[in-house]
């Protein structure tokens, strides 16, 4: 606390008896409020400010810093900035000692939260007697505090055992990475040895060839080719209209809700959604899709596809011939040999194969460099599920996964978000975020954030807002839990998430994450 | 496969992509209401007009006061006025002379009265005209002028009345009034001879080929927007021009987003072409600048010339619309060339009911007015504190998550609220099962700290079979009924299909009333106050956004007549609902935000400008419109902080929050589709300047709360603008940015343009002025630059007075009871100051048999002493609160502008009864234009005491 670090810096000489420490004084800071011997308070932070030792605790701030009183509310009316003083000190012994904001002593309200002992209502305003709670106070706080303490020793516990884990998951993943380097080495000797068959055979056939030239069936071989070619097209073609067949029916469904939003659900003016329901409604009144243009437009398509096929058709025969594998005249051709065919066969599925264990590496890599967290520790839990209900909803958290929102009213889920990426904000548990002053016992009881979050993008499209999107603030818990779902602002949620993978560490963070953050760049 | 086939796929996307790109409009929606050239009343009306001043000397107007029938007796001149058209219209003529010096004229019209007319579309709709405005808007109990004189010459009879020789000249052909002040006229009816009754008539069909003339037009059915109104009696509006001369400036008529000083509405430079038109309506998204319609109406307009301010009142509930033009000409005055505001007040139905108030200051006006309509209720004093509102807290957790982050960073709240969204399906007196399924522990949550709920019960009742409330009030006929009388009206609303309560019903305000019981409401408790929303009516799909006119209420009467009283009958019961909840004598004095008003809604309710957007100019318009609402006597009045629609900067947030903090409801709230903006969210610098001017509000509570108490026995608004502070400064007269905080001596202006580092402040006398943060001292007359960086609230105290406060910042205004007071004293030129603080309670009605501390604190030059003195009537009815409050002291009195002869004081002499003590006094020299001070330090008087200090 920067406040105590000041006041140890102005230690006085004399030591202060706790019979007269003035009420609302620590005893560390005791000696800060020794009378002189001239019986007079130098203000703490401004002792050009004397004053006489009787009106400290006078009820009347005489102190720009507001330590003249430590025990009323005097000086509560000054600047935070300006105070030199931490706060009311209530001793709560058989609790913990705390400080009270000034203004909230002699205010009429026992506040138990922070002063267990009652001392803060000392005046008896309007008549309000507080009464000693510390030994009550004391002994819930300190089962809770058993039971955090107890709950951080087995997260820690956790988190050992995920680090295990993820170091197991990652042994085998790059395991499993050298043995297809392995393989994809083996491979490429593989596909070498097969074009040298292939050459060979090729050779061999030439010479055949030489003799007996049967330009034929190089011919037929290529009319295989392109009617192959031709068939790809057809079915590409064939899912483009699937596609657009889907499109259309699922417009009309949209156009549907709409229409239905517009004529069965309240026109709100103050509802931006609805509004812009009703302008869509007038789009479509006043400038109904042409859906005859529409097909119109599809034989457009039609035409274009089968332009295309054959212009790349044609490309395909010209490189043929450039490459000397067509005849420029194409005449009827002998069919290729038997060992010719089936040495470029094997050739094609060495290529296959070499090319699938390539791409199986380049998935075992990007899983390796994939932002689990510092030492991986996020990958034991990814696909694992908890789930929460808040309000109308029952929220769903898919670690690295993705978040839903399911109503209870009509049950419909809702994407909020899908995993993107690790984000640390270490001002999380700062003043500026969590309150200048101190939290109750009760609610200090609560583990506090670690500042890892994980971020959660492109959920689904808000109603007349953006895309959904989850920031899940971690903090350490043995047991993986959703304590509490906040919507920030429109379709901007924000999940409190506990799991063992930040427990431990300072501050019970997970260690260090900016090493993922730069991978993940 | 990179093909893709173009057209078969951009389609659909296409219109998502149309979509997304429609922007949500930022200007509201002309086309949903009514330009004066589209309400056929307002046409025809301003069409006469027209004819009026084209015609010129030879305009003759249809309206002769049959001298035989006039009769005076008690206060109280009868006749008979005849419209000479038709063969002749009997318009019975009131002229009521009230003990306050106020005049009310009433034309009404007989064939209706008698009920002999005939009804279009066999319509049960009442055939007088609308008579019962005055049983909702009045007070009652008006004493009559019984030794009121009248005689009648060449023409012309005059009534003489009240002590201070007030004159009625009544010219009987053509009909027209001026009223008199010791022989000077300041109000003038019929003065351009604009009068018309239109009565009532049968529609004659027209023959083929003849053409309807552009009257008879507009005469029946009326269609605007895809509705049709019947208008089963025809035309039938009232109007009247209204001439002040020699006044040049006239207020009021709220509620418009315009400022103060109200525009000429019939063209020119600078000028509006539209009437300001008074139709309670939810308006989208509102304009500033405009004379358009809004929320709530008090058709009560001032006329302010220098040393004299003059008011009248229109007593009509119906659509009414009001012309305003200057001429520089007077007439009526050989001596003056100032100009004269002429008037012309359109009302669509009812009777012809015009109140004229003397004066012959603004303190008479408001005293006048106030004793027609009722006083401000003095509030509870939590509703004068801070409020933190957002549409929506969406469960009880996120309440008590607010609640406890106020507390966290040290920000004073006093009550937060619930828009609609905690119900269970936008049905009202329930709670959302799941969000808020323990509505008792989040109040008893917020009860600790001696905060309040707020939650929102809206006129609108789901159209539900099994909702209860609906069901009742569909059984027992207390819902609105359609234009055949019998059926419920069923409309849209948030709720989807909807009936709405009618309170003009008795019976359905008593059925009312007992909803609010704690057995009938579950969940509610002692801590929960109401919010009535939507009570224009708004009406998603009905015409203009609100109800059918032809919409029938009890009585038979259409809701033409009616509509602009609406929304008070509603926050009427709410209020009745909630004062007798407890039962057994134990009343509170409830509170009541109603959005809709009208001239009485002060009794019972406080309002806020509506929904209002974050922008500049929003902020800017905020006060004018507030001090309008003051001097109209509904100075309980508030903006939304922050605006409501839209995200704010956080300048725009801070300023506003700076700006709020001398709104007297003082509420911060925002739109479901903005993002959060409760005070600790903003970030440094921002929260602590926020922190800063929230605790400015509740240090001057005291203050604010005397302010109010003379608003409420007084009619002084709380908010007064320099026309009303200091009449005879013209210079003063269009000011509406700045402005005076009730009897304190306290002006400030609030900043509300981006990127101020100062501003030009305009001191109206000779007087000395303070800063209020720093004493920095001016003493000349007229506008100075003023320093307004972002953490600085131009706000100075005028020399002379005293202003009580308390420098204990809590985390409630309940908790700050007991906490004692600081007197700032600022000195005047001459040495001297003044001041008056009320205390009582703050929330039952004991202040009314006597329990409250009234006193007046004086520091005299002559012997240089401080004297509290008592200003309680019956201080023996205040025993036992003094018993209570006696402990409670002035801690600090600090003495602005002493001179330096100061310097040498250390103590002073404290008198308390018969006792006698010595108190510190700490002298500070003012540098670099700031004045010296001196501090008492704690005196150690009773609040509850008369004493003295002695600085001799």
């Amino acid at each position: 606390m920067q406040r105590g670090s000041i006041l140890l810096l102005l230690s006085s000489a004399s030591i202060a008896t706790a019979s007269s420490t003035p009420r609302g004084v620590s005893p560390e800071d005791a000696k800060l409020y020794a009378p002189t011997s001239e019986k007079t308070f130098s203000c703490l932070t401004n002792p050009h400010v004397i004053i006489p030792y009787e009106n400290v605790n006078d009820d009347y701030c005489d102190c720009p810093d507001g330590s003249d009183e430590p025990g009323t509310s005097a000086c509560s009316h000054l600047p935070h900035k300006f105070l030199a003083i931490r706060g009311f000190y209530c001793k709560n012994e058989k609790h913990a000692p705390a400080f009270l904001p000034l203004g909230r002593v002699n205010d009429g309200i026992c506040d138990y939260e922070i002063c267990c002992d009652g001392s803060d209502e000392w005046a008896g305003v309007g008549g309000v007697k507080c009464e000693n709670k510390c030994g009550e106070i004391g002994k819930a706080a300190g089962k809770l505090a058993a039971e955090r303490e107890r709950l951080r020793n087995e997260g820690v516990k956790k988190k050992e055992e995920l680090l295990d884990r993820a170091k197991i998951m990652r042994v085998e993943l790059e395991g499993n990475v050298k043995t297809t380097r392995v393989k994809i080495e083996a491979l490429g000797e593989k596909v070498k040895w097969l074009e040298v068959q292939l050459r060979e055979t090729e050779e061999k056939e030439r010479l055949k060839m030489v003799k007996q030239p049967k330009k034929g069936s190089k011919l037929g071989v290529l009319v295989s080719l392109a009617r192959e070619r031709m068939q790809e097209l057809k079915s590409s073609l064939e899912k483009v209209r699937g596609d657009r067949d889907s499109a259309r029916s699922k417009l009309e469904k949209a156009e549907g809700i709409l229409k239905a939003l517009k004529e069965g659900y309240n026109p709100n003016f103050n509802d931006e959604g609805v509004k812009t329901a009703r302008d869509l409604e007038n789009l479509l009144g006043e400038d109904e899709i042409d859906w005859e243009g529409f097909t119109e437009a599809d034989g457009v398509a039609e035409q274009s596809i089968r332009t295309w096929v054959h212009d790349k058709l044609a490309d395909f025969r010209q490189m043929l011939v450039e490459n000397g594998l067509l005849a420029d005249n194409s005449q009827g051709g002998v069919p290729e040999s038997r060992a010719l065919s089936s040495a470029r066969q094997a050739l094609q599925t060495g290529k296959t194969e070499e090319s699938d264990t390539k791409s199986h590496l380049e998935a075992l890599l990007a899983d390796l460099s994939y932002p689990y967290g510092h030492d991986d520790v996020f990958r034991p839990l990814k696909g694992e599920c908890i789930s929460s209900q808040f309000g109308e909803y029952t929220y769903e958290y898919c670690f690295l996964g993705t978040a839903y929102q399911k109503s209870l009213k009509d049950s419909s889920s809702v994407s909020l978000g899908e995993y993107s990426r690790i984000e640390e904000d270490k001002s999380i548990n700062d003043a500026s975020v969590r309150g200048i002053f101190e939290s109750g016992w009760e609610e200090a009881h609560d583990e506090g954030l670690s500042g890892i979050s994980l971020i959660h993008e492109n959920g689904q499209q808000c109603w007349n807002g953006p895309k959904r999107s989850v920031k899940v603030d971690l903090y350490c818990s043995a047991v993986d839990e959703l304590r509490s779902v906040k919507e920030e602002e429109k379709c901007v949620y924000r999940f409190e998430v506990g799991t063992a993978a930040v427990c431990g560490g300072e501050h019970g963070h997970g260690g260090n994450v900016e090493e993922n953050v730069r991978d993940e760049l | 496969m990179r093909y893709r086939p173009m057209s078969a796929r951009s389609a659909p996307v296409l219109v998502l992509t149309f979509l997304s790109l429609l922007q949500p409009a930022q200007m509201v929606k002309h086309d949903n209401f009514k330009t004066c050239s589209q309400s056929g009343f307002c046409k025809r009306n301003r069409a006469l007009a027209d004819r009026a001043q084209a015609a010129g000397a030879s305009w003759i107007a249809p309206y002769e006061l049959d001298e035989k029938t006039l009769e005076l007796r008690d206060g109280v001149l009868t006749g008979k006025i005849w419209k000479t058209e038709a063969g002749g219209i009997e318009l019975p003529l009131q002229v009521s002379l009230l003990e306050n010096g106020v005049a009310r004229v009433t034309i009404d019209e007989a064939q209706r009265r008698s009920g002999d007319i005939i009804l279009r579309h066999d319509s049960k709709a009442r055939k007088e005209r609308y008579n019962e405005a005055e049983k909702w808007a009045l007070v009652g109990g008006h004493k009559y002028q019984k030794t009121a004189t009248m005689e009648t010459k060449e023409g012309v009879t005059t009534i003489a009345y009240g002590p201070n020789n007030y004159e009625a000249r009544i010219t009987h052909k053509p009909f027209s009034v001026q009223f008199l002040n010791k022989g000077e006229v300041y109000v003038v009816f019929n003065d351009r001879n604009l009068m018309n009754v239109e009565h009532w008539r049968p529609k004659i069909e027209k023959v083929e080929g003849e053409e309807p003339t552009e009257d008879e037009e507009t005469y029946w059915e009326e269609t605007f927007g895809g509705n049709t109104d019947s208008k089963p009696r025809g035309p039938e509006s009232v109007a009247l021009d209204i001439t002040f001369p020699g006044y040049d400036h006239v207020y009021g008529i709220p509620e418009h987003a315009t400022s103060l000083s109200l525009r000429e509405t019939r063209g020119g430079e600078g000028n509006y072409n539209e009437p300001y038109r008074l139709y309670n309506s939810d308006v989208f998204e509102y304009e500033t600048d405009s004379p358009m319609t809004l929320y709530g109406s008090i058709p009560f307009m001032q006329a302010q010339k220098k040393g004299s301010t003059v008011g009248v009142f229109w007593l009509s509930a119906a659509e009414t619309w009001v012309d305003v033009i200057k001429t520089k000409q007077n007439p009526h005055a050989l001596t003056t060339e100032k100009a004269s505001t002429q008037t012309h007040w359109i009302s669509e139905s009812g009777l012809l009911d015009v109140f004229v108030l003397p004066g012959p200051d603004a303190t008479w006006v408001y005293r006048q007015y106030g004793e027609l309509t009722g006083f401000t209720t003095l509030p509870a004093l939590f509703s004068i504190a801070y409020h933190q509102c957002r549409w929506n807290y969406i469960s009880q957790d996120d309440v008590k998550d607010v609640d406890r982050k106020f507390d966290k960073f040290d920000i004073p709240y006093d009550v937060i609220w619930l828009d609609i969204e905690y119900t269970d399906g936008k049905k009202y007196f329930t709670w959302d099962p799941l969000t808020f399924n323990n509505p008792e522990s989040m109040q008893k949550t917020l009860a600790k700290r001696d905060r309040k709920l707020v939650a929102i019960i809206d006129p609108h009742i789901k159209n539900d079979g099994n909702y209860a409330v609906n069901k009742e009030m569909v059984e027992k006929g207390f819902g609105v009924k359609d234009k055949g009388a019998e059926k419920v009206y069923e409309g849209w609303c948030w709720p989807g299909s909807s009936h709405w309560v009618d309170c003009f019903n008795p019976a359905a305000v008593d059925w009312w009333k007992s909803l609010f019981k704690f057995d009938k409401f579950i969940g509610s408790t002692p801590n929960l106050w109401i919010w009535n929303d939507m009570n224009e009516p708004s009406v998603f799909n009905g015409p203009e956004t609100t109800m059918p006119k032809d919409n029938i209420h009890h009585g038979n009467w259409e809701h033409r007549d009616v509509h602009n009283i609406n929304g008070m009958s509603f926050h009427n019961a709410t209020y009745e609902g909630l004062k007798v909840r407890l039962g057994n004598g134990k009343e509170r004095r409830p509170f009541v935000l109603t959005r809709s008003f009208f001239a009485g809604s002060q009794r019972s309710a406080a309002m806020w400008t509506g929904d209002n957007q974050a922008d500049w100019p929003h902020l800017q318009q905020a006060f004018p419109m507030l001090l309008a609402n003051g001097i109209a006597g509904f100075p309980f009045a508030g903006a939304d902080v922050g605006g409501f629609f839209g995200n704010p900067s956080k300048e725009l947030l801070t300023r506003w929050y700076q700006a709020g903090a001398f709104y007297p409801f003082f509420r911060g709230h925002a739109h479901i589709d903005a993002k959060r903006r409760e005070p600790y969210l903003a970030g440094e610098p921002y929260v602590s300047i926020i922190r800063d001017a929230i605790r400015l509000r509740y240090s001057l509570l005291p203050a604010w709360y005397t302010a109010f108490h003379r608003a409420s026995w007084e009619g002084m608004p709380i908010l007064r603008p320099h026309f009303v502070m200091f009449p005879e400064d013209e210079a003063g007269f269009a000011i509406d940015d700045q402005f005076f905080l009730g009897d304190t001596g306290l002006l400030a202006k609030p900043v509300v343009k981006e990127s101020a580092t100062e501003t030009t402040v305009y001191f109206p006398d000779k007087q000395v002025y303070y800063d209020y943060f720093d004493f920095t001292t001016y003493r000349r007359k007229g506008h100075h630059q003023v320093p307004a960086t972002l953490e600085k609230i131009p706000l100075f105290m005028r020399g002379g007075h005293i202003i009580p406060r308390k420098d204990r910042p809590r985390r409630s205004s309940g908790l700050m009871k007991y906490d004692p007071y600081t007197l700032v004293i600022p000195l005047s030129s001459e040495g001297v100051a003044g001041g008056v603080l009320y205390v009582d309670d703050g929330e039952t009605y004991a202040h009314q048999s006597g329990a409250y501390i009234h006193r007046a604190f004086m520091f005299n030059i002559g012997d240089n002493t401080l004297r509290s003195g008592n200003l309680h009537p019956d201080p023996a009815k205040a025993v036992a609160y003094n018993k209570d409050m006696r402990s409670v002291r002035v801690e600090r009195m600090i003495i602005v502008g002493v001179g330096k002869e100061w310097a040498t004081k250390k103590e002073v002499e404290v008198k308390q009864g018969s006792k006698t003590w010595k108190a510190k006094i700490v002298y500070t020299e003012g540098k670099e234009g700031k004045a010296n001070t001196a501090v008492v330090k704690d005196p150690k008087v009773s609040i509850t005491k008369d004493w003295s200090v002695s600085f001799a």
